[in-house]
């Protein structure tokens, strides 16, 4: 049978049929005049260029981040000086010392620094929405698809990865579409290095402190996506190499033609993305403000009602951490951020606005005059925030995705790992390189 | 009652064609047991009541996706009355590879053949009438988006429901090397009362040279497995 | 047929080979950190320049022999064109706001009025022939 069938007999048939469907169109189908050149021809022509396709893919991603990091620049100061307004009135107006301390030092500054970056979120989903209404993301895919098929990787799982640009929980669920187990298992495991949508106020946030002018602020953050992307492949190789062996299922891929997406639709998709952002800041960053804001006021007395941070639990807590980061250079109210981060990465940006006690946009500047961070140990920080364990909703989608215990702290583990590893050698190459 | 179920490629128009004709009567939920949704609705024509389905969409019928398990599935064992086969007009070569699929399956098919205005516009010239000839089932032209055809299908599917539809059994042959290879395993498969009478045997014979799984397991419980078996060695 | 009249497409064509020129000299000059005021350094801006410089410049070719080939580089490089004109139009924008809110010492419409705003509006006539060209073209 074999001598007939060879060694894959499902690729025989679906020859055959497509032999007898060609037969069949022949006599039943003409097409009146040449294969006439649509615009989606003309612009696939471009868009899919063996050379030129990957360039113009990531040109228009880097537009991507130009656009919603300085775009969005002067809302979030509008925004930042509207809670700074509210703090101070809360403070100036609020009798009970314990109820001001909370709206002016929770709410205004912890809750309030995450707002402020409600503008770059959704300007990045609604860059996104376009270039998936257009059609284009598609060809992005396709044009990934070339290279990752020579590192052994398998395209499909390019387009969840995308997904994971807004958040990276229905990008692991969108692993069902591909159908080989062992490549959806490397595409769940790796996405957490896909940069979502709440680590960009962390990006945005660290970078503006250590670049302050936007071009290259701007840069630094995408170049936080690239260094996601590029992990996210390394790390799809090593799985491919070691845990999950085999060959990549080959890629099929529909290509729909480009349309001008109407706005109609595309504000749509960006507020069904976008949402998702503020419920998550009106539930779980609300809740764990109101925790950090509990624990950086108490005990009381010491803290004189929260004017000094140092006597507080919180600093308690992370000072007793400190030694872990202090190698990479970086002070207890980082190690407090990255650990309050693991529930839902904004935080990072909520715990800075609270612990230094000033608004939000304004943490920027203090961050700056207090020296925190260098150019060196601020990269490799955000860098840190992209890697390590992603936020609590994220490892509950790997669990419920891939019906085990093991692979949620499996993932745990490595990207902790990682995360050490690639901020120390930011750092250790940052210093060889003569950086502070 | 007739039941109905949709399928066709991802991104044919299918949802469009299920929305014109379901209208507001829909129901969403999930197909049991897995985290696929499954859309439901009725329709009415001229007094007959229409259940319609729609199935995933998918490129083919294989056990390797469970989208297109879900729909094989569907068809194999829940036997609608009929199953309308939506196609890309511009797109003919692909989106008849799950027509033939079907036909293998012995499903009563009808072609809903869409986009026909940008089959127009494109200058494709397809002649109908041969290619539900040479497929053996009926086809109708539609338009999705202003809901051309939509009145013609209804009523081609209530027709097809009751058998009044001209078809022809069309039996695609795989050249004589494939044919005599089905035949011998066909043959041993009839044997089987059972499975035989629940499913095409002709399909099953293809699907064990695929090696398809779940035809594969059900080989496993058939008392004729050794000798089924004996023809693919 | 897309295929055009080669007398319009050597036009269009020269046109194109000397945007697509001027394009990539701004292109290098921003990735080497720019020249004065005028034209600011910008890796990655400069590297977009380069890229649409490219585009323009691989359809050249064909746009000389009135072939629908060359007609493909044209649109898509008139797209890119667009998508960054409008970009550093809306950053220039954005940092007018920031210095009326009172953030930004100084708003310079020189600096902020990039090479590739100027470039867009360059591309534009471009952009009239190719409409002209592809009257017929469905999407």
């Amino acid at each position: 049978m074999s001598a007939v069938l060879g060694e894959d007999p499902e690729v025989i048939l679906a020859e055959r049929r497509y032999g007898a469907i060609a037969k069949i169109l022949e006599t039943a189908v003409t097409k009146t005049d040449e294969k006439k050149w649509t615009f989606t021809d003309m612009l696939d022509h471009v868009f899919l260029h063996r050379a030129l396709g990957i360039p113009i893919f990531l040109a228009l991603l880097w537009a991507v981040f130009q656009f919603t990091f300085a775009f969005s620049e002067p809302f979030m100061v509008m925004i930042g000086i509207f809670f700074g307004w509210l703090g101070g009135l809360a403070e100036a107006g609020i009798a009970n010392p314990h109820l001001a301390s909370f709206v002016a030092g929770g709410l205004c500054d912890g809750l309030g620094s995450v707002l402020v970056f409600v503008p770059p979120i959704f300007m990045l989903f609604l860059a996104l929405a376009i270039l998936e209404d257009s059609g284009y993301l598609a060809r992005a895919a396709f044009v990934m698809d070339r290279i990752m098929y020579k590192l052994g990787l398998h395209g499909r799982s390019f387009i969840p990865m995308m997904c994971g640009f807004g958040c990276n929980i229905p990008a692991i669920m969108a692993t069902r579409s591909i159908e080989n187990e062992k490549d959806r298992m490397i595409t769940i495991l790796v996405n957490p290095l896909i940069s979502c949508g709440a680590r960009l106020p962390v990006y945005v946030l660290i970078s503006g402190v250590i670049f302050g002018s936007s071009y290259l602020a701007g840069t630094a953050v995408f170049s936080m996506y690239v260094l996601g992307i590029a992990l996210a492949i390394i790390m799809a190789l090593i799985f491919r190499r070691t845990l999950f062996r085999g060959k990549p299922a080959p890629f099929v891929l529909e290509l729909p033609r480009y349309q001008v997406p109407t706005v109609k639709s595309t504000l749509l998709h960006m507020w069904e993305r976008g949402k998702w952002f503020l419920i998550r800041a009106g539930t779980i960053i609300f809740a764990v403000v109101i925790v950090i804001w509990f624990l950086s006021v108490h005990p009381w007395a010491a803290t004189e009602g929260g004017e000094i941070i140092e006597a507080s639990y919180v600093a308690g807590l992370g000072h007793f951490i400190e030694p872990i980061f202090a190698p990479f250079g970086w002070d207890w109210i980082a190690g407090v951020a990255i650990i309050f981060g693991f529930l839902a990465k904004e935080v990072v940006v909520a715990t800075y606005g609270m612990l230094l006690g000033t608004g939000e946009e304004a943490v920027g500047d203090a961050l700056v005059s207090m020296g925190v961070f260098t150019p060196l140990t601020g990269f490799a920080f955000m860098a840190f925030v992209l890697i390590y364990i992603p936020c609590v909703a994220t490892i509950g989608a790997i669990w419920r995705e891939t019906n085990s215990v093991k692979w949620p702290l499996f993932t745990m583990a490595y990207l902790t790992a990682l995360a050490f590893i690639v901020s120390g050698l930011i750092i250790g190459i940052g210093h060889l390189l003569g950086f502070a | 009652m007739i039941t109905v179920a949709l399928i066709g490629n991802p991104n044919v128009g299918k949802t469009e064609l299920f929305n014109r004709l379901t209208g507001l009567k829909q129901h969403v939920g999930n197909w049991p047991g897995v985290t696929v949704e499954k859309k439901t609705g009725k329709c009415t024509y001229k007094g007959e009541e229409l259940e319609i389905v729609d199935l995933p969409g998918t490129y083919s019928l294989t056990t390797h996706a469970i989208d297109e398990l879900i729909a094989r599935d569907y068809i194999v064992k829940e036997k609608p009355d009929v199953v309308v086969d939506i196609v890309d007009g511009t797109n003919l070569e692909r989106n008849l590879y799950l027509t033939l699929l079907l036909l293998e399956l012995e499903a009563n098919v009808l072609v809903a053949l869409n986009q026909w205005d940008m089959v127009k516009e494109r200058g494709i010239d397809i002649e109908v009438d041969k290619l539900s000839e040479f497929l053996g089932v009926p086809i109708v032209t539609t338009v999705a988006p202003t809901g051309d055809g939509i009145e013609k299908l209804k009523e081609v599917v209530v027709k097809a429901a009751k058998g009044k539809e001209k078809r022809r059994k069309v039996v695609l042959g795989y050249g004589d090397d494939i044919e005599a290879l089905i035949k011998k395993v066909e043959n041993e498969i009839s044997k089987d009362m059972n499975l035989s009478s629940t499913y095409p045997s002709r399909w099953l014979a293809i699907k064990v040279l695929e090696k398809d799984d779940e035809v594969l397991k059900m080989i496993e419980d058939s008392p004729y497995k050794n000798e089924i078996m004996e023809m693919v060695r | 047929m897309t295929d055009f009249d080669i007398g319009k497409g050597k036009m269009i064509g020269i046109y194109a080979l000397v945007l697509g020129i001027v394009y990539l000299a701004f292109g290098i000059i921003e990735v080497f950190g720019g020249a004065g005021d005028i034209i600011p350094g910008d890796l990655f801006g400069g590297f977009a320049l380069a890229v649409i410089a490219a585009t323009y410049l691989n359809g050249v070719n064909g746009l000389f022999n009135g072939k629908h080939q060359g007609l493909s580089f044209l649109i898509g490089g008139l797209f890119l064109s667009t998508v960054f004109g409008v970009l550093y139009l809306l950053l220039m924008g954005a940092d007018g706001l920031m210095y009326l809110l009172g953030e930004a010492e100084e708003f310079s419409v020189l600096a902020g009025f990039r090479p590739a705003i100027w470039l867009f509006f360059l591309s534009l006539p471009l952009a009239y022939q190719a409409r002209a060209l592809t009257r017929k073209v469905t999407w």
